[in-house]
């Protein structure tokens, strides 16, 4: 069986994986450091069951550890059998970095703007003195980056 | 029969006998999962803790383990380059070292293979050098996230014997490259400490940090 090295079909499924799995373990990470203005659901998350009616609430700490075991346990689970699924394909280990720098600050930006968005009217008459990651305890982070060096120059 | 060989016999030697645990084995030593676990631990500690001091100084450990798996894992590269090779240092101990090959390519051994055949020679083991590099870092600044992570790289590396792939020594070579490479992570960001303070600061103030 002879070795192949990476191709872009095995770099992509890399990255994807690992973006999906940084988008779960910040959820729980700003979930757990109170970080509200991170997270995809600050509030208590209500879901109705059809067709019997009932109702199930979620605090903002249960579903972002909800949404991180959906999304880390799955994306490690296709770690997990990564070489015995392509046994002959691996990628570099200086790729393999690469890719790993690049998906997670691509899961970064992905988490600051997707919460951003959902959070602009909820936390928008927040105050907050707090500085750099503090200050996302309260608001959010375009609130941060707009109140601080947009607002101020003008 | 060397100490080395005995005890990667007595490791490998437990395989194959139970299928689940051989699977089990099989995805611990695999050449992604216990990496980008450790890695995604590192992405949580950047934002997972209460106290705004306890979180800074995670995040100065998180990257000194970024540090330190990059220069480990740059030592083994560069030493294979150096010393992997019929024209260099041919003849010497450190040739033979370096040019090990794998337990499954030596022939007088009797190998469980449970992976695929990687190509490059045995010595210094890569993902030791790696996961024990970011580990180490972490464990000097961090107790218990650090003991956590040593714990993942002592598995990850046992598995590594255990489908054989490495050697014992293998490991242990990696592991003091590792320490290597966190003794000068730790020099480095010492004798540059105002410039680690200057980029905590730029991403302090981009709300990215502290």
């Amino acid at each position: 069986m002879s070795i192949e090295t990476s191709n872009s079909v095995l770099s992509l499924e890399y990255g994807i994986l690992v973006f999906v799995a940084v988008l779960g373990v910040i959820q729980a990470a700003a979930a757990n450091a109170s970080l509200r203005g991170l997270l995809f659901a600050p509030g208590t998350v209500r879901i109705r069951f059809f067709p019997s009616g009932r109702r199930w609430a979620l605090t903002y700490l249960h579903f972002s550890y909800l949404f991180a075991a959906v999304t880390v346990l799955p994306a490690l689970g296709y770690f997990f059998v990564w070489n015995s699924h392509n046994a002959t394909g691996i990628i570099q280990g200086s790729e393999q970095a690469g890719l790993f720098v690049l998906s997670t600050a691509a899961g970064g930006i992905f988490s600051l703007i997707a919460s951003s968005l959902i959070n602009q009217w909820r936390l928008q008459n927040n105050q907050t003195e707090a500085k750099g990651l503090e200050a996302l305890k309260d608001i959010t982070w375009f609130q941060a980056v707009w109140r601080r060096w947009v607002r101020r120059s003008r | 029969m060397s100490l080395d060989e005995t005890l990667f016999h007595w490791i490998n030697g437990l395989a194959g006998h139970v299928p689940f645990i051989d699977r089990l084995f099989m995805g611990l030593a695999d050449d992604y999962f216990m990496i980008i676990a450790m890695c995604l631990v590192l992405v949580g500690l950047w934002f997972g803790t209460r106290k705004p001091e306890e979180r800074a100084r995670n995040q100065v450990a998180v990257l000194k383990a970024m540090a330190s798996l990059g220069i480990a894992s740059g030592f083994v590269s560069w030493a294979n380059v150096i010393f992997v090779g019929g024209d260099k240092f041919p003849g010497t101990l450190i040739h033979e070292i370096f040019n090990r090959p794998r337990p499954f390519a030596s022939g007088g051994l009797t190998v469980h293979l449970l992976f695929y055949k990687p190509t490059d020679p045995s010595f210094p083991s890569n993902l030791a050098a790696v996961v024990f590099g970011l580990a180490l870092a972490v464990w000097l600044m961090n107790k218990r996230t650090g003991t956590w992570l040593l714990v993942m790289a002592f598995v990850a590396c046992f598995a590594r014997v255990y489908v054989g792939i490495h050697y014992p020594s293998d490991i242990l070579g990696g592991a003091v490259f590792a320490v290597v490479g966190v003794a000068i992570t730790y020099l480095l960001f010492w004798a540059l400490a105002p410039l680690v303070r200057l980029i905590i600061g730029i991403l302090k103030a981009l709300y990215l940090a502290g």
